[in-house]
């Protein structure tokens, strides 16, 4: 059998089983275990086996549940909504402030918690009503919630640059640096969007009232004070990850001891919040991790079967330029975003596509960063970009779930607008990893 | 990936209570490996004298954490699906689907049991060592947490494969409380 029939077989059994509804890990595993079984006897599931307990056996893997349960611990001792208080006084008096400030508090919230259903659901809580009272215009206020909640992934701590890191083979500590430049590239996008639309028209965005902007400077001051700890948390632990102090896994660890310390002082800790924050964890990493092995089972499978090969071939012997290759690359995630999650679409195609970009002569820590670029249009993307779910689940009534969609449109043109800047001037993601390498750190 | 820390409420099977009950227990590996972690870190900072333990025990407990935890999630009902379709079928179609692909599970489940229990087996005779700068069997320890880590998952497919066949029961039938 050919290896284009037994490709078009593969996609075809797993996308089949997705659709009726099984779980994605078990789908994988069973179209690994049977095609293994099909084409190389029963023993070659030893296999399969042997590559899942080696993926285990990893101590940088370690980071995932350090960096969930730091977040889930933050998250719950309520740094975000700290987070949005103190920073949202600062709107002042400019047209669009409010949204403003709730985009540069997404920004903070990503760097500390970075929980993208959290972040929404807590700005769709608080800031949606402000900026709707205020007389906003619904399209900006949703956009700017959504998009600006989705940062998540962008700012470093990642998981998602944290599972690319592990299945690409690149330094994670490489991918949170690179990252930096391109999430304020696309933040800085998302400000000056809502700087313009709202200085165009002042009245998109109304400025506070003179009596709600009376807070004095002191008051203004005294609520940064309890985000100091947390920040310095957060930054603490992404510096000692860039000055090469420690590993990843140790600086997480320690992130946890320092995220449950300033929750004691928040007076936020207790025995429930910490048991549903390691239990949350577990979960997480349970369905993660199998999905994991189902992935790496099919990826082995196939790759037996020649069929890595077979797509590396077809790529590369394409008659165009291999910046096309990468152009294609990105549409192909983008179409498995409008459908899938970022980790499925992560372990399915970084496996193919990485060895072909390597081939090519680019970059694989600034590939890394176009996917997670890339992924941050899935999340707003219809007909399911959870993104605007969580903002749905906690919206006011009369808001549809179209009329979310209708207003992410011009946020994802400034996403897919961010992602070829990076994809046609790699330095801006790779200069930063360099001048630091360089100033010997 | 948020996910919320759905309940179960109608009647749970042994098996999703000790998937429960295990994973609930040992999500606190997590922590103690944090603790670890930071005691290793300020061990070596201050006093200039890593561990050799620390670091590997860290391995183990999160391999194990991992390899139980999708008994875990599975209980939960936590495993990442594309519903789409799914919610647009009938009771009915929906009902036949959960049958095939619980029984697909359990082909890939039992396929994968049978290396794993043959590795594990193969290792405890051995008892494998890891050759690291502490010599303790870890290999054999994770190879038997993943057989046990597998069972449990088996187990657990096994207990809503018997729900949706034997007792004809529809997954949706089960409530879920915020």
């Amino acid at each position: 059998m050919s290896i284009e029939i037994i490709t078009l077989l593969m996609v075809g059994s797993l996308l089949f089983l997705v659709l009726i509804g099984m779980p994605l890990a078990f789908a994988l595993g069973f179209v690994a275990v049977s095609f293994a079984y099909a084409f190389f006897g029963f023993n070659a599931i030893q296999l399969i086996a042997s590559r899942i307990y080696g993926f285990v056996n990893v101590y940088v893997l370690l980071s995932v549940p350090m960096f969930l349960l730091m977040a889930a611990i933050m998250d719950r001792s309520g740094v975000a909504r700290d987070l949005y208080d103190a920073i949202s006084v600062w709107a002042g008096n400019l047209p669009g402030g409010v949204a403003v400030m709730t985009l540069i508090a997404a920004v903070f919230m990503a760097a500390t918690t970075g929980i993208i259903g959290g972040e929404i659901i807590l700005l769709g809580l608080v800031a949606m009503p402000q900026m709707l009272r205020l007389g906003y215009h619904k399209n900006l206020a949703i956009g700017t919630i959504c998009a600006g909640g989705s940062l998540g992934t962008m700012i470093p701590p990642s998981i998602v640059l944290i599972f690319y890191g592990l299945t690409a083979n690149v330094a994670i500590g490489d991918l949170f640096i690179a990252v930096i430049m391109p999430g304020l590239l696309l933040a800085g996008f998302y400000l000056v969007y809502i700087l313009v639309r709202c200085g165009l028209n002042p009245e998109l965005g109304p400025p506070l009232p003179a009596s709600e902007r009376d807070i004095p400077l002191r008051d203004k001051l005294g609520l940064l004070k309890g985000l100091i700890l947390p920040m310095g948390i957060a930054f603490g632990v992404l510096a000692s990850i860039y000055a090469g102090i420690a590993a990843v896994a140790e600086a997480a660890a320690v992130g946890v001891a320092g995220t449950i310390i300033a929750a004691w002082l928040r007076g936020a800790l207790n025995w429930e919040m910490l048991r549903d924050c390691v239990r949350q964890t577990m979960s997480t990493c349970g369905l993660l991790l199998w999905l994991t092995f189902g992935a790496t089972a099919l990826i082995g499978v196939y790759n037996l079967l020649g069929g890595i090969r077979f797509i590396q071939d077809a790529m590369t012997g394409l008659p165009f330029a291999p910046v096309v290759v990468i152009l294609l690359m990105m549409a192909v995630l983008i179409v498995l975003g409008l459908f899938m999650d970022w980790v499925g679409i992560l372990l399915l195609t970084m496996p193919i596509f990485v060895p072909i970009i390597e081939n090519l002569g680019y970059d694989a820590v600034w590939f890394g960063i176009l996917f997670c670029m890339n992924m941050q249009i899935s999340y707003l993307s219809p007909p399911f970009g959870p993104a605007a779910f969580y903002l749905k689940g906690v919206a006011p009534p009369e808001i549809s779930l179209q009329d979310i969609y209708r207003a992410l449109w011009p946020f994802i043109l400034m996403q897919i607008a961010a992602m070829l800047l990076v994809l046609f001037f790699p330095e801006i993601a790779l200069w930063l990893p360099r001048v630091l390498a360089g100033g010997g750190g | 990936m948020t996910g919320d820390p759905a309940q179960l409420v109608s009647n749970p099977s042994p098996i999703d209570r000790l998937s429960r009950a295990l994973g609930d227990r040992l999500a606190w590996l997590f922590l103690i490996s944090a603790g670890l972690t930071c005691l290793e870190v300020l061990l070596d900072w201050i006093f200039r004298s890593p561990t050799i333990w620390v670091h590997d025990t860290t391995i183990m407990m999160s391999a194990t954490c991992f390899l139980f935890g999708g008994a875990y999630a599975l209980e939960r009902r936590d495993h990442i699906r594309i519903t789409f379709l799914y919610d647009m079928m009938s009771p009915r179609i929906r009902h036949w689907c959960d049958r095939l692909t619980l029984t697909l599970t359990l082909v890939y489940l039992g396929a994968l049991l049978w290396f794993v229990t043959k590795q594990a087996w193969q290792s405890i005779k051995l008892v494998e060592m890891s050759g690291r700068a502490w010599d303790f069997p870890m290999p054999m320890v994770i190879r038997i947490a993943f057989f046990f880590g597998t069972l449990l998952l088996l187990l657990q497919a096994l207990a809503h494969w018997i729900d949706a066949i034997i007792a004809d029961r529809k997954v949706d039938d089960r409530e879920r409380l915020p």
